[in-house]
């Protein structure tokens, strides 16, 4: 906690960015693993402790408790499958270790499951909803429906491919599903990281929430005005405040713009981390983040108040996950 | 103590405001009330998420419903402008009579309604 704030991390990932895990049968899977390692040095808060660390590793769970819970005034988080197979053996950041950390440390941590109907075909994509949610636990359901093969790309609106697997979700329990958009992976096409295949999903299944990560950068204008016109829809910061550090000026339009016409209470804060460095400073940054009178007067964009503050850190994704805070703070503290 | 919101009375006047707001394609809907008396709305259809809810909001929803026993505050969901901003947009209705208008409107279909 931070003066009493709850902080709910909506967003953190146990990779597995090994070397034993980098695909051999693809000819760009170990330089995509570099880059992806050298991108996101670049992108790390520069601490003492980030220098020579080596985050190209399997990420276990003590490595994430020290990084997240210790390191950082972290309370909860949801450790969430990447089910990227693009260039890795067992995914990006791999069903187990997302599991072990959850059951590890199941008063702080969820489960956030993940599936693709691209990498074993949609009936075991069906199986595994059943057996993420059932037997390990899964809270949520992440999906990367962008690829670097285009016949390995799907849309979130087709209702053959994507349909099945929300129905299926829904059958097991789960009222939260999450998506990946913006951001790509090396060459993708853009237009599958574009959010708009959300809304029919989003109109089709009212009673679902949809988180969207990374504001579906570049698509901002089109997020803005999904987040603004679906009730359903909430944006997972999932490492944004990274930018903070980089262009300041550029953070506050965007959150400026989320809070004017979104609305505060659809902000999830998420670190991103282990690859986005530990989530200590980006909490730091926010915690001291405010929108400058030139904006709010030029733009109209609301101020950034405290009140706002907390429930982006966790009063939002504890409503949405069924998290009573006092109760998990008193249950923390015991 | 603030006196209590009636909600049979306040779902009678966000009714009668939606019955205006059509003329935009949309609507305003109940989402939540605080035992303070603070009424949270939410626009749907073409005004959710249109960039001039703040001006409808300050002209025409939340003088309605300020008129409405016991309610002391209109917030809306998702949508939110600086002080500035709303500074600008109150100085543009005063003395445009909006604001009374909206009210005087509300009443009166909720009268003729009555009537019927």
């Amino acid at each position: 906690m931070i003066d009493n704030i709850f902080i709910f991390d909506n967003v953190i990932h146990l990779y597995d960015l090994s070397q034993q895990n980098v695909r051999t049968d693809r000819s760009d899977a170990q330089q995509s693993r570099d880059h992806a390692l050298e991108e996101t040095s670049r992108l790390r808060w520069p601490l003492p402790e980030n220098e020579g660390f080596d985050w190209g590793r399997r990420w276990g769970v003590e490595d994430m408790y020290d990084l997240v819970f210790k390191q950082a005034p972290t309370d909860m988080a949801m450790a969430q499958v990447v089910p990227m197979f693009d260039w890795f053996k067992d995914w990006y950041a791999p069903v187990k270790t997302q599991h072990a950390m959850a059951a590890a440390y199941p008063e702080r941590v969820m489960l956030c499951g993940g599936v693709d109907p691209m990498y074993q075909g949609l009936s075991a994509a069906l199986d595994q909803i059943d057996y993420q949610v059932k037997e390990l636990g899964a809270k949520s359901l992440k999906f990367y429906n962008g690829h670097v093969r285009i016949d390995e790309c799907w849309r979130c609106d087709d209702e053959k491919i994507a349909y099945p697997m929300y129905e299926r979700a829904r059958q097991a329990g789960i009222r939260v599903i999450q998506f990946h958009k913006g951001n790509p992976h090396g060459l993708q096409n853009m237009e599958f990281l574009s959010p708009v295949d959300l809304q029919a999903p989003m109109r089709d299944f009212p009673d679902m929430d949809f988180i969207v990560h990374h504001f579906a950068l570049p698509y901002f204008d089109e997020m803005v005005s999904i987040t603004a016109r679906f009730p359903n829809v909430y944006l997972s910061l999932a490492g944004y405040m990274t930018f903070h550090r980089i262009a300041p000026r550029r953070v506050q339009h965007h959150l400026g713009r989320l809070l004017q016409v979104g609305g505060a209470h659809k902000l999830l804060w998420g670190s991103e981390a282990a690859l986005a460095g530990g989530p200590r400073p980006y909490l730091d940054a926010f915690m001291k983040f405010s929108i400058p009178d030139d904006l709010r007067s030029g733009y109209g964009y609301p101020q950034m108040t405290l009140d706002i503050k907390r429930a982006i850190l966790g009063e939002n994704f504890a409503r949405l996950m069924n998290v009573d805070i006092d109760a998990k703070k008193q249950q923390l503290c015991a | 103590m603030p006196a209590t919101v009636d909600l049979a009375e306040l779902q009678r006047r966000i009714a009668s405001l939606n019955v205006l707001i059509r003329s935009h394609a949309g609507e305003i809907e109940l989402a939540n009330v605080s035992a303070e008396g603070v009424v949270t709305v939410r626009y749907t259809g073409m005004c959710a998420g249109c960039d001039y809810r703040p001006v409808t909001t300050a002209g025409t929803v939340e003088p309605a419903l300020l008129d409405v026993t016991g309610v002391s505050k209109v917030t809306v969901l998702g949508a939110m402008v600086s002080d500035e901003a709303l500074m600008r947009i109150k100085s543009t209705l005063q003395g445009s009579g909006a604001e009374e208008r909206a009210v005087r409107l509300v009443r009166r279909m909720e009268s003729e309604g009555e009537r019927r």
